[in-house]
């Protein structure tokens, strides 16, 4: 115990923390300016300073560590002297413009100036009259205003890891400065927003937000990123008299997620959508083939008739039910039960089959439990980092970087396997380069120098495991050569990468897309758990196999059941049990057979109608062209969105649901981790929440669903599904719960397999991997020469709809590309900006080429965001026959130049991301 | 060529540099005297670029540090020490001797591009003062005829 006094006080301190800490939690407020708790304190400001009795000096109490027996003055009129002076000083180059100033209200100088009451500082004014950086489209600089505490410089060093900023020049000219002194909008800036999170003035801010409302008009929601699958917690800033998204920041609360202070791009700006114009206000009920406006009680019952009718016709299986991993948990539950109690039938799933479908089957297979298997903050505690098929830094910005804080400050050494030179394989240690659709079989390689040089753990795979042997029989005659050969990669570079990962305590896999969108998915899932589980990487910090889920809920979407073979919690729907429990549960007799997969229902004759929520496939399903010539043949579509798209314009009925921020519920992030969405603004039009959407349809179907909040749909989701067993709103009330949670009394589990694998007997399955190339693969041939694979970009998400709605979004990336390497560019007459054709089999797309090493010679890339040049018209159907997910990284084209076109220039940002070291 | 030049300094850093941090620090120096008294920005990128890391950490040496500028700005800069034991060694007779031959305050450059003066706090060598550095040459217990004198060899071409 550390004994100290304070302000004449006895306090007792059970760690040596700073004087600053150790006052805020007794309750005295010290001034602070160049303090933040998610960044290292430098002591610059000197506003903390404090007395210490015996130093004559004056001590910064940010940086100052509390010792026994200390006795420290907060508030002596030395003290305020000080601060007061040091205030004068700050205030005799700052404008005095709090009037027009975007941080008037919620500005650190502007409360201490009014505390400490000085109006004009005593040497006078002199003004730095800089000029305004306006170069960015949704950050805002006036150096003006700047208090040199390098908030910004350590936010974007320590935590966004990009260094954009550092402070230039010397003494009282020393401003925070991007890259070479550029604009920022000309550097290397990710558009996170942090720096304008962390400006304690109004020197950078969010250019989106100027002009919208004062601080004290708006109201702050703290919510769960409605974008990726790492679940940012946001405080969102709204205005009640306008029922406006005014701003968003990352909540202090929660460090473990986004470090209590980091968005990404999309999260921090991409909320314009809420209001755009574009939202669906009204019902709409498809007559003559117009969409046509209607009440909710037309709307309903003409919904529910269509679907009784088809089920009269067909039986319950000729319907589809297409759940969304953007919607809530709760939607997702009930979605599922609309399917199997008020429809009677298991056909019902949503597009985690587009993404981790394979993880499903390939985890559930080897560890009995299929999620990430360690959690968002212990990968600063792995010391090694094996990374494949996944670009974090753009598809998972908050988690990407923290990968590389893992990196660059707890010397964590990095494997990066892509045939993309990414951001993070440009950083890593060992950049496996390997040929598309070659996963399983350097996987397999490394294995295989792992066995052969003994580097396996014998005791963990013994007591932890069954069926080493098999796999061990199954590598005994592996060729290294060829699998050299036919990866791509060279011999040394795999066995340097395997002994890396081997002889590390702690190792972590992180994997997304590039690993499952295969047609041997499953196989490579499996691969990387077995890996995984001879080396003994399971049950500790830093280690475990880590599949990062894309969108905001598809974790959750999975535990709720909205797949075709399993009830909430993954219990099976062909265990008699599990479907006692349920028809118990629910009331009704429930369908025996696992019904069809996402895919599988645009590709079988049965389905008659869809029932579909917040899913956009003919943008998002592979061969575009088929899905919608599917949508367009379908006898009856219900469709709920929250705007029309290239999908539901083939509706019969489509019922306006509102967004994220509009409603209660909760998300599951990629780590299992449960999270409150609250309500921020109220519905537009006549929006209503899909759980009540749902709900309303049962009822007409002839199935009684009452529920009057999201809340009482969680209390039934925990009496059925054991994951979830103790979530409640009020437990997750302050910070999430990773699931499993057992009990009310289960603290959660942020790691699993700590004691023994999901299996009853707790012993992991390592299985025989099939490394032959994928059996159904579209390999390029003399007419379509190129591999494509297909992916994200950091500032839009999936089908565009909410970021391409967003107007500084926009400016930065508007537009379709296709990157191609400088071998393959110069071998088609390619030039960066030339207007190409991509075809393939199945279509053809125009957009432009962006030539960039980043692309393997061979191989190009598009991302899908973009409906007008839609790279899945290019995809093509081939499915993993375990796991249904489509192979998107695996599709033969070619690449014309269009002669006469006018060239594009590709925009800043892209020409930097494809030149970034 | 720039690139050639990167590469030098790179190298040179390395021989000189012990630890990873100071290797940076090295570089913008050894690229300082490749360019032959200043790091031009570009230099400065592309040198990041070699080192993976971002600009901004080059940038930012190179623009605290007064001993180093981006660009040339005069063919020798003259740095004179201003502190107080040069000051009472009668350091303060040499800065009106150079302003008075320069015709030149602190910061400024002589119109033929000659000369550039600026005051430094110290320049580490109070034994022998009043000093004043020209370039990368120490000039030591200085009179105001020996500065004369100096100045006169490096307009002359005496010294390079």
């Amino acid at each position: 115990m550390i004994k100290v006094q304070i302000d004449g006080k006895e306090y007792e301190f059970e760690r040596e923390i700073t004087i600053l800490e150790a006052a805020k939690k007794v309750g005295i407020n010290i001034p602070t300016l160049c303090y933040h708790p998610s960044v290292e304190s430098i002591g610059a400001c000197r506003m903390c300073v404090v007395e210490i009795e015996g130093s004559p000096k004056l001590h910064p109490a940010c940086v100052t560590k509390i010792k026994d027996g200390m006795v420290i003055w907060t508030k002596t009129e030395r003290v305020e002297r000080a601060r007061k002076v040091n205030m004068e000083l700050l205030l005799s180059v700052h404008p005095n413009d709090c009037m027009t100033c975007d941080a008037n209200g919620n500005c650190s100088l502007q409360d201490l100036a009014y505390k400490y009451q000085i109006k004009e500082p005593r040497w006078g004014v002199r003004l730095r009259n800089l000029p305004i950086d306006d170069s960015h489209p949704l950050i805002l600089r006036d150096l003006n205003k700047c208090i040199q505490c390098q908030l910004c410089v350590r936010v974007c060093d320590e935590v966004q890891n990009m260094s954009v900023y550092s402070m230039v020049d010397r003494g009282y000219h020393s401003l925070p400065q991007p890259d070479m002194g550029d604009k920022l909008g000309e550097s290397s800036c990710v558009s996170c927003g942090a720096c304008a999170t962390i400006c304690p003035v109004g020197a950078i801010v969010e250019k989106p937000s100027i002009g919208k409302a004062r601080w004290w008009e708006v109201r702050k929601v703290k919510t769960t990123c409605p974008y990726c699958g790492v679940g940012c917690q946001l405080d969102v800033y709204y205005d009640p008299k306008k029922n406006e998204i005014v701003r968003i920041r990352a909540s202090e609360e929660d460090p473990e997620i986004n470090d209590g202070v980091l968005t990404c791009v999309k999260g921090k700006f991409g909320y314009e959508f809420v209001s755009s114009e574009d939202r669906l206000t009204k019902p709409l009920i498809k007559k003559n083939g117009e969409f046509v406006e209607a009440t909710w009680e037309e709307a309903l019952d003409y919904a529910a008739e269509g679907i009784l009718r088809i089920k009269e016709k067909y039986g319950p299986d000729s319907i589809g039910v297409i759940s969304s991993a953007k919607c809530t948990n709760e939607e997702n539950y009930l979605m599922q039960k609309l399917a199997r109690a008020a429809i009677g039938t298991n056909n019902v799933d949503h597009c985690a089959r587009l993404c981790h479908a394979s993880t499903i089957v390939g985890l559930a297979q080897t560890l009995g439990s299929a999620a990430m298997s360690n959690n968002l903050m212990d990968i600063l505690k792995a010391q090694v980092i094996f990374i494949i098929g996944a670009n974090p830094t753009e598809n998972h910005p908050v988690y990407g970087a923290r990968i590389k804080r893992a990196v660059r400050r707890y010397g964590a050494k990095l494997i990066v396997a892509d045939p993309r030179k990414t951001e993070l394989a440009k950083m890593a240690h060992i950049h496996l380069r390997h040929k598309p659709g070659t996963d399983a079989l350097l996987i397999s390689a490394m294995m295989k120098v792992i066995l052969d040089e003994k580097l396996h753990k014998e005791d963990f795979i013994k007591e932890r495991t069954t069926g080493f042997e098999s796999l061990a029989e199954s590598l005994k005659d592996f060729d290294m050569d060829r699998a050299s050969k036919v990866t791509g990669v060279s011999k040394e570079k795999i066995v340097e990468a395997a002994r890396m990962y081997g002889e590390a305590d702690r190792a972590a896999i992180l994997y997304a897309m590039g690993i499952t969108q295969h047609s041997n998915g499953t196989q490579n899932v499996m691969a990387l758990a077995d890996l995984a589980m001879i080396t003994g990487n399971f049950g500790k910090e830093g280690t475990g196999v880590n599949p990062l889920r894309g969108q905001n809920n598809v974790q959750g979407a999975c535990d709720m059941g909205a797949l075709p073979h399993v009830y909430p919690g993954y219990q099976k729907v062909s265990d008699e049990n599990a479907r006692k429990k349920f028809e118990e549960a629910w009331g009704v007799k429930l369908p025996h057979e696992p019904g069809l997969a996402l895919t599988d229902m645009f590709l079988s004759p049965q389905i008659k109608a869809l029932i579909m929520m917040g899913e956009n496939p003919a943008v998002s399903d592979p061969d575009s062209q088929h899905v919608e010539e599917v949508l367009r043949n379908l006898e009856f579509f219900v469709d709920f969105d929250i705007f029309m798209n290239e999908s539901n314009k083939y509706a019969n009925v489509i019922l306006p649901a509102v967004s994220a921020y509009e409603k209660d519920g909760t998300f599951t992030n990629t780590e299992r981790r449960v999270l409150r969405v609250r309500k921020v603004l109220e519905p537009v039009g006549d929006a209503k929440p899909d759980w009540w959407i749902i709900k309303e349809l049962s009822k007409r179907l002839g199935y009684k669903m009452e529920y009057s909040h999201p809340s009482e749909i969680m209390e039934e989701i925990r009496k059925v599904t054991p994951i979830y067993g103790g979530v409640t709103y009020g437990r997750i009330e302050k910070k999430g719960l990773q699931w499993p949670v057992l009990d009310l009394n289960h603290p959660g589990t942020p790691i699993l397999h700590t004691q023994g694998f999901s299996f009853p007997d707790k012993k992991g399955r390592i299985k025989p991997i099939d490394y032959s190339l994928p059996k159904e693969i579209e390999l390029p041939d003399d007419e379509y020469p190129l591999f494509m694979t297909t992916g994200r970009m950091l500032y839009h998400f999936h089908t565009g709809t909410m970021t391409r709605r967003v107007k500084g979004i926009n400016e930065i990336v508007g537009k379709a590309y296709v990157e191609i390497s400088p071998e393959d560019a110069e071998k088609f007459g390619i030039k960066s900006g030339d207007v190409v054709k991509v075809s393939s089999r199945r279509g053809s797309v125009l957009t432009y080429a962006v030539v960039t090493d980043r692309a393997q010679p061979g191989v190009v890339f598009m991302p899908f965001h973009f409906a007008e040049a839609r790279a899945n018209l290019l995809t093509g159907e081939i499915l993993d026959p375990e796991s249904r997910i489509p192979a998107y990284k695996v599709s033969a084209v070619k690449i014309e130049k269009v002669e006469g076109a006018e060239k594009i220039e590709p925009p800043d940002y892209v020409k930097r991301i494809m030149n970034r070291n | 060529m720039v690139e050639e030049k990167v590469r030098n300094a790179l190298e040179k850093a390395k021989e000189k540099a012990l630890e990873e941090k100071d290797y940076i620090m090295e570089v913008v120096r050894c690229l300082h005297e490749q360019f032959g008294g200043y790091a031009p920005p570009e230099a400065l990128e592309l040198a990041a670029q070699f080192l993976e890391v971002s600009p901004s950490k080059l940038y930012e040496i190179a623009t605290f540090y007064s001993l180093y500028t981006l660009r040339k700005e005069a063919k020798h800069v003259i740095r004179v020490c201003t502190s107080l034991p040069c000051h009472v060694a009668g350091g303060r007779e040499i800065i009106e001797t150079l302003k008075k031959e320069l015709n030149i305050d602190f910061g400024q450059v002589t119109p033929d591009g000659m000369f550039k003066l600026e005051e430094v706090g110290c320049l580490g060598r109070c034994d022998t003062s009043p000093n004043m550095m020209v370039d990368g040459t120490l000039y030591k217990d200085l009179t105001s005829e020996k500065v004369t004198a100096i100045l006169e060899a490096y307009r002359k071409g005496v010294i390079e």
